[in-house]
């Protein structure tokens, strides 16, 4: 909650700098996050498609779709939701996704890292055992699969200080060098890095994978991919327009 | 027409805030304050638009967001907890 308000009032402040006006962006802001909401729980519903299965099989059908309702959102599913509905309303509104985006994503990824930090109060999204420095030992956690009494990596702290440091670069291009495409460009390669490297570090295995590499992984591999491939694209694009930019002032 | 919007965006955001403490009517109470926050939204852009005072719709709007949020406490948790708790049982 403490991030979603502390997201909240940086993109209001972003917002303002680049002058958008309030009830339009406020528009674009529930609709973007419906989006993220209805991304994040699809996911979480893929991804524990078993879990949610047996669920059903134990429980009355409205006793499991009530629990089901109720909890399991993964950030990449949310991440996607809000990323096609913010280009869906920029499309219908004719106004720039690029810049939409870098006022959304400096601000989420301050709001992901105060969400790690909960995860960690929590206990949830824990981290493989460790019995090293900074180990930490649960004594009750709001999820049941947490193992209780065993030093874990705390993992997601580890991923919020990283998303602490990606989000002062965010905000540093945003702010002073006022470049929309390189903040998304920054924030989809460093991002999809930093979730690869850590996945490996994360102990709650049974929310999924294939062939031994992750459900959050694969999504990682796939945006690090595209984000790639656009920027190869772009910088192309530019070299070729520099060139035929020359090659006029030669005639 | 914008101000309706706004007003009813603003009654809307008020009776899930009402709802939202009464366990099971949760569920109907975020359905309404998304609802009532979009009304106080498009009244809002169209009192701005029509240059007519938009305070109404601004307390619709906060009154929209404090509604969400406390829906949705009441209506979601953290992770698959629960789901793995009944799992494990």
């Amino acid at each position: 909650m403490i991030g979603i308000g502390v997201a909240a009032v940086i993109g209001l402040l972003l917002a303002r700098h680049r002058k958008y006006e309030f009830f339009d962006f406020m528009l674009v802001v529930v609709i973007t996050l419906l989006s993220a909401l209805a991304g994040a729980k699809i996911l979480s519903i893929i991804v524990n498609w078993n879990l949610i299965v047996n669920l059903f099989e134990v429980l009355p059908a409205m006793e499991a779709l009530e629990i089901v309702i109720r909890s399991g959102f993964v950030f990449y599913g949310g991440l996607i939701g809000g990323v096609i509905g913010l280009f869906i309303t920029c499309k219908v509104k004719k106004v720039s996704f690029i810049e939409y985006a870098s006022v959304f994503g400096v601000p989420l990824c301050i709001g992901h890292a105060f969400g790690r930090v909960g995860c960690f109060l929590g206990g949830c999204c824990y981290g493989i055992e460790y019995d090293g420095i900074l180990s930490h030992v649960y004594e009750t956690a709001i999820d049941a699969s947490t193992p209780i009494g065993v030093p874990l990596l705390p993992i997601q702290l580890i991923e919020a200080v990283l998303l602490m440091l990606l989000f002062s670069v965010l905000l540093f291009v945003f702010l002073k060098l006022n470049n929309s495409k390189l903040v998304i460009y920054l924030y989809a390669l460093s991002y999809s890095v930093i979730r690869f490297v850590l996945e490996f570090f994360r102990g709650d295995a049974e929310r999924g994978s294939l062939f031994s590499i992750s459900t959050s992984q694969w999504i990682s591999i796939i945006i690090f991919s595209v984000a790639v491939i656009l920027l190869v694209i772009e910088t192309i694009k530019r070299i070729k327009n520099k060139r035929q930019t020359t090659n006029v002032i030669d005639k | 027409m914008g101000k309706g919007l706004a007003v009813s965006g603003m009654v809307l955001g008020i009776v899930s805030l009402v709802l939202c403490w009464f366990g099971v009517l949760a569920f109907a109470a975020l359905p309404l304050a998304i609802v009532g926050l979009v009304l106080s939204i498009v009244g809002g852009k169209k009192l701005k638009a029509n240059n007519a005072p938009s305070g109404i719709a601004t307390a619709g709007l906060v009154i929209g967001i404090i509604a969400v949020v406390l829906t949705g406490i009441a209506f979601v948790s953290c992770g698959l907890c629960v789901v793995l708790a009944a799992s494990v049982a």
